[in-house]
């Protein structure tokens, strides 16, 4: 090819020497140059022939814009480092790019969203498994998150009213495991050797009239699939699974499977509908493992739920961060997780937002504050604290130096006693992020 | 999303929720939204008329601003969530105790229909009966009317709840409106706010920029001055150098303006008589064509007859091409006949050379027996001598003379052909026994100068080398000035550029060429030229043998330094001519070594004269002494047998004598 390249450009070169005496108009700027005409001709013929690794790195960007964009994946995959080309197959394939969501690497966003959109699309039982097994081997080096916005179910058969029935009564709720289950995240997980952050919902986008509950919650055989495969999976640091109608007993499930992963830090179940027993079991996983944010936003925990989890909190030496909000907490367990942090220097953020409690709470909250100093941010907001809670508050912030944020909107409590509050966690932020003499003096004079 | 997901949640439920609820719900959550941004807004006011200088604060307080909006906005709709809670539960707890109710209202109406069923087995008669059954079945049917009432009044909560739920989703889509302009704003605002810091970040660069600006220009304005200034001088320095020049050149011109306008003046004249000429010319040519006009009739004559004599030319040159096909036939008949001659002639000249080698090989071969022959004679000769010597020597004995040997030397050398063929070391004994004959033969010639076989034997032999190469090119010089005569003109002005080295050489080549000599010859010459110079100045003195060896010896080292006498040179030159020619000559006709006639002269003289004039008298004399004596042996020979002859006689007497005297004896 080569050679064909320099006979052919020696040609254009001949020609031109004619053309020159002829043509004034002619410049040297329109021929281009014979790198350029052999790097053209590597482009051309990049499939058969794929010399990539050899060029210089001015040479491997001039490729990496030209060659087209339709090469087989399997083939492209194992040429090309990150860089313009998969910038140009992102940019081909999806509108909207934001490659610092992908740790500034094209190759890899273009990896991950093929994969989701792979299982987003998987459908059990019609969809081969080898589909996907085949995308993995490709890209299973390149992943480091999975943000799965939809699971969908197997297709119905057509069931006439009378089996339906039938099948309901005989079957009852238990045996659901041939209706409705999902994709089976095992033949996944334990092959993505990178994988970092799994986001999971159970749920299927834009279902219009179709809607029914059950496409909205996992099954049990969902459940356990999906605990194994955690398990199977050693380098997860974070696990999401939101908005899929998460009950007691699964969460039990998965809790009982995640006790002893080596790796997980996040663990976020907000928006499902996790009671006190799930609660318990929570509480059991924070005193083994190492979590460090435990999200249970929105979900059924009440006050022996809130007492478990107090009282792992109470020995737990890693977690940061503890959303609490929108639960049924009440007095009880905001009481219990208070006392228990009387105990725990570790804990930054505390969120007990809409749970229902009171200035029975904030009393103990104060009592708490004043002692503990590693705090940093307190939400209350939603609470009916009235005016007692307000002066307690008040009192304990007026010692307080480490809180930066306190959260108490929609607490009855007087706006001018919100202003102050809000005005003393001000200043312990910028006491915090400039050590600067003259703000504490205008601190002083406030 | 996430509400709308509750709000799903939501739809199965009895409808329980009043519209007062809903109301304050909406309310509420308003109120949760706008109340966090007016205090954000007042927040961000006074932190701006505090810290209105530092930007870095008030970008702080921005961000903090919209965080708390965003904080705000989820707590708004917790609260929403909360109240929505509660609701519920309040509704749930509402619709338990109406069930409880009716499950306690049914119990007892239950209650009551059993105990009419107790009553009813008590009865026996037909229409006590038929009224009770009446009654029963008017209390099942108000338990039912009020399970279907109960059942309506449900539905119909639903169906408020239904509407209710509807109403909510628009005012979600509304909210979510509102919140997305909110959004579009708070963008808006932290851009500008951005904005804003890179305006005064802007502003702060393109000072320091324009004061970096203007310390560079003030340099550059400096570095342009002295580049000026030095530019300045030196054009101001070109400019008084071309003023200069254009002075020299205006001189130039003004000289050559006068001096073309005397040119122009002179031609004008010239031009002006050659006018004349041209008009006296054309007087002439006037009558010249008068003259013309006469010819011309003249000319219409001729013509007439050109017309006939191109006739003839054509047909001459006809017969020209006939001649011209001939000539070519011809030409190629003479061409063929040609190569079948030279073909004739390389025979002939093989035939020539075979015969030229027949008879090489013939005189070879003759000379050889001749040689053979001669060698023969020699040693017959030889024997001869050694024989009369012999005899002579015996002679001397019989004569009792004293017989004294001819010399030695003679008599153990060997004859000169034999000599030659003995010789085991053909280059040295030639050289000796040439040098023999050399000498007699200069001693023949000696008056003559240097022979030219001698020079050429050293020219062979080891002096040649000692020649200088310098030496000979100073004799060759002085030769070619000498012979210039014989050297062309033409020669001689060609050569002057030239070196004098080249000069001598050419010159060399046209005199050779001229005299007949080859390159070879010149050692030669030169050798002999320096020898005739020798010769003549010693030629008084007798002993040229001696003489010569001196030379010989000497000749490379003197003749360095002393040249030879110029006015010599044209005499050597004509004797060496002489004697090459004669050599060359020599040298034609004998193809084998010259034969040394005198050596064999003197050599058969002395073989001749080996018995000398006195010796041969003397043999005369004993040869007559001794036929005499001859003559008497013969007589005393004759004599023997008759002196025999008597002595035998003389016995048989004797004998006789005896016998008798015995007989005597015994008759006795």
């Amino acid at each position: 090819i080569n050679i064909n390249i320099s006979s052919s450009s020696s040609g254009n070169c001949s020609n031109m020497r004619r053309i020159i005496a002829e043509d004034l108009d002619w410049s040297l700027a329109t021929v281009s140059s014979l790198s350029n005409l052999s790097l053209q001709c590597i482009v051309n013929n990049f499939e058969e022939r794929p010399i990539y690794e050899e060029l210089t790195s001015s040479e491997k960007d001039f490729i990496q814009n030209r060659v087209s964009l339709s090469l087989p994946l399997h083939f492209a995959a194992n040429v090309f480092p990150d860089g313009v080309y998969w910038k140009r197959c992102c940019e081909q394939k999806w509108k909207v790019c934001d490659v610092s969501n992908y740790g500034e690497s094209w190759k890899r966003m273009f990896f991950e969203r093929q994969l989701e959109n792979i299982i987003e699309l998987f459908v059990p039982g019609i969809t081969e498994p080898k589909t996907v097994l085949d995308m993995v081997t490709l890209c299973k080096d390149h992943i480091k998150k999975l943000n799965i916005a939809q699971l969908l179910p197997p297709v119905k058969e057509p069931q006439t009213e009378d089996e339906e029935q039938a099948s309901e009564l005989t079957l009852a709720n238990d045996d659901d495991k041939s209706g409705m289950d999902h994709f089976d995240f095992r033949i996944l997980l334990d092959k993505l050797t990178n994988l970092e952050e799994l986001h999971l919902v159970y749920k299927v986008k834009s279902c219009g009239m179709n809607f029914e509950w059950s496409m909205f919650e996992m099954t049990n055989w969902d459940c356990e699939s999906l605990a194994k495969a955690l398990k199977s999976c050693k380098t997860l640091k974070l696990f999401r699974l939101h908005l899929s109608h998460l009950e007691d007993k699964k969460c039990r499930l998965l809790v009982k499977y995640l006790l002893d992963h080596p790796s997980l830090r996040t663990l976020d179940f907000s928006h499902n509908v996790i009671g006190d027993s799930g609660a318990r079991a929570i509480g059991k996983l924070l005193t083994k493992s190492k979590l460090e944010i435990l999200n249970l936003y929105d979900n059924n925990i009440g006050g022996p739920g809130a007492k478990a989890i107090a009282h792992a909190l109470s020995k737990n030496t890693t977690l940061v961060s503890l959303n609490l909000c929108l639960n049924r907490l009440k007095d009880e367990g905001g009481q219990a997780i208070c006392k228990a942090l009387l105990n725990n220097k570790t804990l930054l953020h505390l969120q007990l937002g809409a749970n229902g409690v009171t200035w029975l709470t904030v009393l103990s909250l104060s009592s708490m504050l004043a002692q503990n100093n590693t705090l940093k941010s307190i939400n209350l907001s939603c609470n009916t604290l009235g005016e007692v809670g307000g002066n307690a508050l008040e009192e304990a912030m007026s010692h307080n130096t480490s809180v930066t944020e306190c959260n108490i909107h929609l607490t009855d409590i007087e706006e001018q006693r919100v202003s102050v509050i809000n005005q003393m966690v001000w200043n312990n932020q910028f006491r915090k992020q400039e050590t600067n003499p003259r703000e504490k003096n205008t601190e002083n004079a406030n | 999303m996430e509400e709308a997901g509750k709000v799903h949640e939501e739809a199965p439920e009895p409808p329980v929720l009043s519209d007062n609820q809903v109301d304050k719900k909406g309310a509420s959550s308003f109120k949760g939204k706008k109340d966090p941004t007016e205090e954000g807004n007042e927040e961000l006011k006074s932190k701006m008329e505090e810290e209105k200088t530092d930007v870095k604060k008030r970008i702080m307080s921005l961000q903090k601003r919209l965080t708390t909006l965003v904080t705000n906005i989820q707590t708004a709709v917790d609260a929403k969530e909360m109240e929505r809670r509660s609701g519920m539960e309040d509704n749930c707890r509402i619709r338990e105790e109406r069930l409880k109710d009716d499950a306690k209202a049914c119990q007892e109406k239950v209650e009551e229909i059993r105990k009419g069923w107790s009553i009813v087995n008590q009865k026996v008669v037909h229409s006590e009966l038929q009224s009770v059954l009446d009654s029963q079945q008017q209390l099942c049917a108000a338990v039912i009317e009020d399970k279907k009432k109960l059942i309506r009044e449900l539905q119909w909560e639903r169906r408020v709840k239904e509407d209710e739920y509807l109403k909510n989703l628009r005012r979600l889509d509304e909210e979510i409106k509102l919140m997305l302009d909110r959004m579009q704003q708070q963008f808006q605002n932290l851009s500008k706010a951005y904005r804003e810091e890179l305006t005064q970040l802007q502003g702060v660069y393109q000072q320091e920029i324009e004061v970096l600006l203007a310390k560079d220009k003030a340099k550059l304005k400096e570095h342009m001055k002295e580049h000026w200034d030095t530019e300045l001088e030196s054009l101001m320095e070109r400019r008084r150098m071309v003023e200069e020049s254009e002075k020299t050149v205006h001189d130039v011109m003004l000289e050559n303006t006068t001096k073309i306008k005397l040119m122009q003046l002179e031609e004008n004249a010239k031009s002006q008589a050659r006018l004349r000429e041209q008009q006296q010319m054309k007087g002439k040519s006037v009558i010249l064509n008068f003259k013309q006009l006469e010819h011309g009739n003249k000319i219409a004559a001729y013509n007439a007859k050109l017309g006939e004599m191109k006739g003839k030319i054509l047909g001459s040159s006809k017969e020209v091409k006939n001649l011209k096909t001939k000539y070519a036939k011809q030409k190629d008949k003479f061409m063929k006949q040609r190569q079948y001659l030279c073909e004739v002639q390389k025979r002939s000249r093989q035939h020539y050379e075979r015969i030229q080698k027949e008879v090489r090989y013939t005189t070879a071969a003759d000379a050889r027996k001749f040689e053979e022959m001669w060698v023969m004679m020699e040693e017959e000769v030889t024997q001869l001598a050694e024989k009369a010597l012999a005899i002579d020597s015996l002679i001397c004995k019989h004569l009792g003379l004293a017989w004294e040997c001819p010399s030695a030397a003679f008599m153990e050398s060997p004859g000169p052909r034999r000599s030659q063929e003995h010789d085991t070391n053909p280059t040295s004994h030639p050289l000796q026994t040439r040098y023999l004959s050399h000498c007699s033969q200069r001693m023949m010639d000696a008056s003559v100068g240097p022979s030219l076989e001698r020079d050429s034997e050293h020219g062979t032999g080891v002096e040649e080398g000692e020649l200088s190469s310098e030496m000979l090119m100073k004799v060759m010089e002085l030769l070619c000035d000498e012979t210039g005569f014989l050297v062309e003109d033409k020669l001689r002005k060609l050569l002057a550029p030239m070196e004098k080295n080249e000069q001598t050489t050419v010159k060399l080549h046209s005199l050779f060429a001229v005299l007949g000599l080859e390159e070879k010859d010149l050692a030669k010459l030169a050798e002999f030229l320096l020898m005739y110079k020798r010769q003549q100045g010693e030629q008084t003195v007798g002993h040229f043998v001696e003489e010569a060896e001196v030379m010989e010896n000497s000749a490379t080292a003197d003749s360095t330094s002393r040249l030879i006498n110029p006015n010599n040179i044209l005499p050597a030159l004509q004797r060496f001519l002489e004697q090459h020619r004669k050599s060359v000559h020599e040298r034609s006709s004998l193809s084998h070594p010259a034969r040394d006639t005198l050596v064999e002269e003197a050599y058969w003289d002395r073989l001749g004269n080996i018995i000398t004039e006195d010796k041969l008298k003397l043999w005369d004399a004993a040869e007559r002494e001794l036929k005499q004596y001859e003559e008497v042996l013969m007589d005393i020979s004759e004599l023997v047998p008759e002196t025999e002859l008597l002595r035998q006689q003389n016995t048989k007497l004797r004998m006789q004598l005896q016998q008798i005297l015995s007989s005597t004896r015994s008759s006795n």
